[in-house]
């Protein structure tokens, strides 16, 4: 997995970029605003030009559709024009919007809470105690980022199903008690949407801990502090914006978490605010965009309102740094007898992430979904995995899937290089403009996106309805601020002279990039290109709402297959996937080390 | 100005080539000739694809699919299936968007009837609707029929043999009631979840929601062949949301699985229709065509209902006699009251 090195998406502590001098001249007319100011005269401005184009034109009319979707009457409504209509609807019904707000956030809240706490525990045993097994939760780690989250969820509920789930039945075997754990519930939801983000939390836990200054604690210690003061009264302190920034991070996804509300919590009867807006489209036999619009609008404005604090957080980060320019080991505690217990804790990592897919390997081999038992054993039966991979439109939508993804991921890093090299190295006054809009799509949900995209090409004369198009578009516009932080971060470690030298020297634009900057920044850009690619394999909210026949990707098949019920194939076809993406992040991994990205 | 004119004129040839096009259709869907299954492979064979959307579950429809692609195997057959809430909103929004990628369908009346409210039907004759009593065949004023009733989909109760001894089967909605059922009951968040509900507020007054919601019902968004697959892993005990004919597949290949009629008998009489706008209109009509020869024989294979048959329950269709408008606010006041008696608190 790539280390916080690597940029958070999010974050903008490292990449903080200053607004231009308060003393820049006031510009006249457009184009005076669009020239570089004395320094820049050099700069192509054929750059910027289609560089803010194309950022305009992936950002700008999904929000602005979503927004105007808002005041659409409903198609069976005899109104005409525009119409608040769908904010009355939603707060017609106060009480039921008020309880989606509730589950929403408490959901949210829980997970992160949870994923913290656990994760947290999980990077202090690795990073600050001489617990054994660190290597292999940072592999458990790593191999969790490839697997998607849809597969680990099935096989959760696999698990812990009420009835059949395989842990149930064990537990009942040996207690009688039985569910022990009824996953479909508020706290399913939580301990499921806490075990996926754990291994998030952990990595950018690690980190703060690695990388922190031992002398306080030492101070503490010669004081007489004791273990837990040192702890409580130094460690936390100092780790507090990391605490902060991965704790409303959390929240923040788990708020636009569609996979764990729809799988898990509608049939446990809780709806969130993102499966209300899914549920509006599929509500009677016309969808109601003017609601899920409306409803997308203010998931929107919630999660915007996250975004403040967070970024108030990561503002302050200096007051807390960690790391400086001295030289230094962090202290590791030494446990004691407790050494090996804090081995197997750090060993739940691993396990955390193997266990669903253990339940898959079982179901894979059976012709229909039951109970692992010796009796079971003797239908073991291969036909699912010959069904999954014999199947046309699962080899279609393996060939899609990477189509879109190398597409997505391709465009996201070329368009986040350039306007990332516009933002750092040139003049133009405009230029913070861009970076903001790059970071628009944050308050995106993954279903708005869905939603927003939807409506914008159901609008607009552009015919990439019904092709894999509409997911590059979409899924471009999504993951474009994780490239863009990727970007940043890669050109602010470059030196300007070496541009500089080669353009003295008379080399072109187009020269320097590719054999100066693009040679040095491959780290960062490489690292960011396999994160939009692994994600765009995982993502089902956007896919789910753009897919058409012959335009199938892997989550929508799996979603499909699993709401007909072929869980033996779901399995098979699932683990495919599995092996395949690890495979692709290994292979990734092991070529990003050559080229230098730090990794772990 | 240029600009302006070039997308008037591209206005216009767009316009002209689907007028065109819906012309093709119609003379198509009206011919008569004796040449008829040879024009209609020869032309299919030409376009090379057929897009079907349908709301047919289980195996049936891979099947059907198969069996297609086996006997003309120069027309590529490319298949959506989904419930038919989700097979609205999609074909709704391309409509919207003026995309036309899908050819035929395969679905249940209440969608249909919505399709042919918007016009994005075809009426089409076939010499194998003289097979068929007049009664199952919806007719349109202007000659050929919109669709024929091709199969039908009965609504009951699915319950696991092993969890639910056999004189604790419910047979009516007011057994559902039995507290030594709570907690174990589930249904499908789908239009058939919907249906079911209709029925049951109409066959016992709205207080009766008020009551099942104190059985703690899961409601999952699942098919009906998913719904039927986690009764036999005994993950619930019964669902009323279970189709008859996805039950008997099962039933008969051994599994611990029973099926039982409630009061009523929701009943998804399916059909087959044309789209206005069919993009392969040629392997569109090919393949209902086959749907009503060969097809079905592989629906009775999978235990689908005819509509000119006798069964021992009482069948409804909750959708007719009603509007669009009206079912569609129908199907959201059902599905209202269906989620209300899923959520908690």
């Amino acid at each position: 997995m790539f280390t916080d090195r690597a940029p958070n998406p999010l974050s903008k502590d490292q990449t903080t970029l200053q607004a231009p001098g308060a003393g820049a001249a006031r510009s006249s007319s457009f184009l005076d605003i669009l020239r570089p100011s004395r320094q820049g005269r050099d700069f192509p401005l054929w750059l910027f030009i289609p560089c803010a184009v194309v950022l305009v034109y992936l950002v700008v009319p999904p929000l602005g559709f979503i927004i105007y979707g808002s005041f659409v009457p409903a198609e069976d409504s005899d109104i005409v024009g525009l119409t608040t209509q769908n904010f009355s609807n939603i707060f017609e019904s106060l009480s039921e919007f008020e309880i989606l707000v509730w589950n929403s956030i408490v959901f949210s809240v829980g997970s992160a809470v949870w994923a913290l706490v656990f994760g947290t525990a999980m990077a202090w045993l690795a990073e600050r105690s001489n617990a054994p097994f660190r290597v292999v939760a940072y592999v458990a780690a790593f191999v969790s980022f490839a697997v998607p989250g849809l597969i680990k969820v099935i096989g959760w509920i696999l698990l812990l199903g009420p009835e059949a789930g395989f842990i149930n039945l064990t537990v009942k075997s040996v207690t009688g008690i039985m569910p022990i754990f009824d996953i479909f519930s508020m706290s399913g939801m939580i301990l499921v949407e806490g075990f996926l983000w754990t291994p998030i939390v952990f990595l950018l836990m690690a980190t703060p801990f690695r990388s922190m200054d031992p002398s306080l604690e030492e101070a503490a210690v010669v004081a007489g502090s004791t273990d837990w003061q040192v702890f409580w009264k130094v460690t936390l302190p100092m780790a507090m914006p990391s605490v902060l920034s991965v704790l409303i991070l959390t929240f923040i996804r788990s708020l636009e978490a569609f996979e764990i509300p729809a799988l898990v919590g509608l049939p446990a009867g809780i709806e969130v605010m993102t499966t209300q807006i899914y549920l509006q489209l599929s509500e009677g036999y016309l969808p109601e965009y003017g609601n899920a619009s409306a409803y997308s609008v203010m998931l929107i404005g919630l999660v915007g309102l996250c975004l403040v604090p967070y970024y108030r957080v990561t503002q302050h980060a200096h007051r807390f740094t960690t790391i400086t320019g001295k030289g230094f080991q962090p202290r590791r505690k030494d446990l004691g007898r407790w050494r090996w217990l804090g081995g197997v804790a750090l060993l739940g990592l691993p396990v955390l992430q193997l266990l669903p897919l253990t339940a898959l390997v079982w179901s894979s081999f059976m012709p229909y979904l039951q109970v692992p038992s010796w009796e079971a054993l003797s239908l073991f039966t291969l036909n699912n995995y010959v069904e999954a991979f014999s199947d046309d439109k699962i080899i279609r939508s393996i060939l899609n899937n990477v189509t879109i993804s190398i597409v997505s991921a391709t465009a996201c890093v070329g368009v986040a290089f350039v306007t990332a090299w516009l933002v750092t190295r040139t003049n133009i006054k405009l230029r913070w403009h861009l970076d903001r809009l790059t970071m628009v799509p944050l308050v995106f949900p993954g279903i708005v996106m869905g939603v927003a995209v939807l409506q914008t090409y159901l609008t607009v004369p552009i015919p990439v309805y019904g092709t894999i198009w509409i997911m590059v578009i979409a899924f471009s516009a999504r993951y474009l601020p994780y490239a863009m932080r990727f970007s940043h971060a890669g050109l602010i470690g470059i030196h300007k002279e070496l541009e500089e030298s080669a353009t003295t020297s008379g080399a072109s634009w187009g020269n320097v990039a590719r054999k100066i900057m693009i040679p040095l920044m491959m780290p960062a850009l490489f690292a960011g290109w396999i994160y939009i690619f692994l994600i765009t394999i995982r993502e089902l909210s956007v896919a789910l709402l753009l897919y058409s026949p012959g335009s199938e990707v892997i989550s929508v098949v799996i979603w499909e297959l699993w709401e007909n019920g072929n869980v033996g194939t779901l399995s098979a076809f699932a683990l495919g996937i599995s092996v395949g993406t690890v495979l692709v992040a290994s292979v990734f991994y092991k070529l990003s080390r050559r080229h230098g990205l730090e990794v772990r | 100005m240029k600009a302006l004119y070039l997308a008037a004129a591209l206005l216009f040839l767009t316009a002209s080539a689907a007028w065109g096009q819906s012309d093709v259709i119609k003379k198509l869907a009206n011919y008569k000739g004796a040449d008829y299954h040879q024009m209609l492979e020869a032309g299919a064979k030409k376009e090379g694809k057929v897009v079907w959307y349908t709301s047919l579950g289980g195996k049936s429809y891979p099947t059907i699919k198969d069996a297609f692609a086996k006997k003309y195997p120069d027309v590529k057959i490319e298949v959506y299936r989904a419930g038919s809430r989700d097979l609205s909103s999609k074909v709704l929004r391309e409509h919207k968007a003026g995309k036309y990628l899908v050819d035929a369908t395969e679905t249940t009346p209440g969608l249909m009837m919505l399709f042919r409210e918007k016009g994005l039907l075809m009426p089409y004759s076939s010499p194998e609707h003289k097979r068929w009593p007049d009664e199952h065949q919806i007719k349109a004023k202007s000659g050929g029929v919109w669709w024929v009733t091709d199969r039908e989909s009965f609504i009951g109760l699915g319950y696991n043999t092993n969890k639910l001894p056999k004189d604790q089967v419910p047979k009516s909605f007011e057994d559902l009631l039995n507290p030594a059922l709570k907690g174990k009951l589930m249904m499908s968040l789908s239009s058939t979840g919907d249906r079911v509900m209709g029925t049951m507020l109409k066959v016992k007054g709205a207080e009766y929601a008020e009551k099942l919601k104190k059985q703690q019902v899961k409601l999952l968004k699942l098919s009906g062949a998913a719904t039927r697959d986690l009764i036999i892993s005994g993950e619930f005990v019964a669902s009323p949301t279970v189709f008859r004919n996805h039950a008997l597949v099962k039933i008969h290949a051994g599994a611990p699985l029973g099926w039982v009629p409630m009061d009523e008998v929701p009943t998804n009489a399916g059909g087959s229709a044309l789209f206005a706008n069919a993009p392969h209109p040629h392997a569109a009509l090919l393949l209902i065509n086959f749907i009503l020869t060969e097809g079905q024989k592989i629906l009775q294979k999978f235990h689908y209902g005819m509509a000119w048959r006798d069964y021992p329950f009482n069948r409804v269709y909750p959708e007719r006699g009603m509007t669009v408008k009206q079912y569609n606010q129908s199907l959201k006041k059902w599905n209202k009251v269906l989620r209300s008696i899923g959520r908690k608190g």
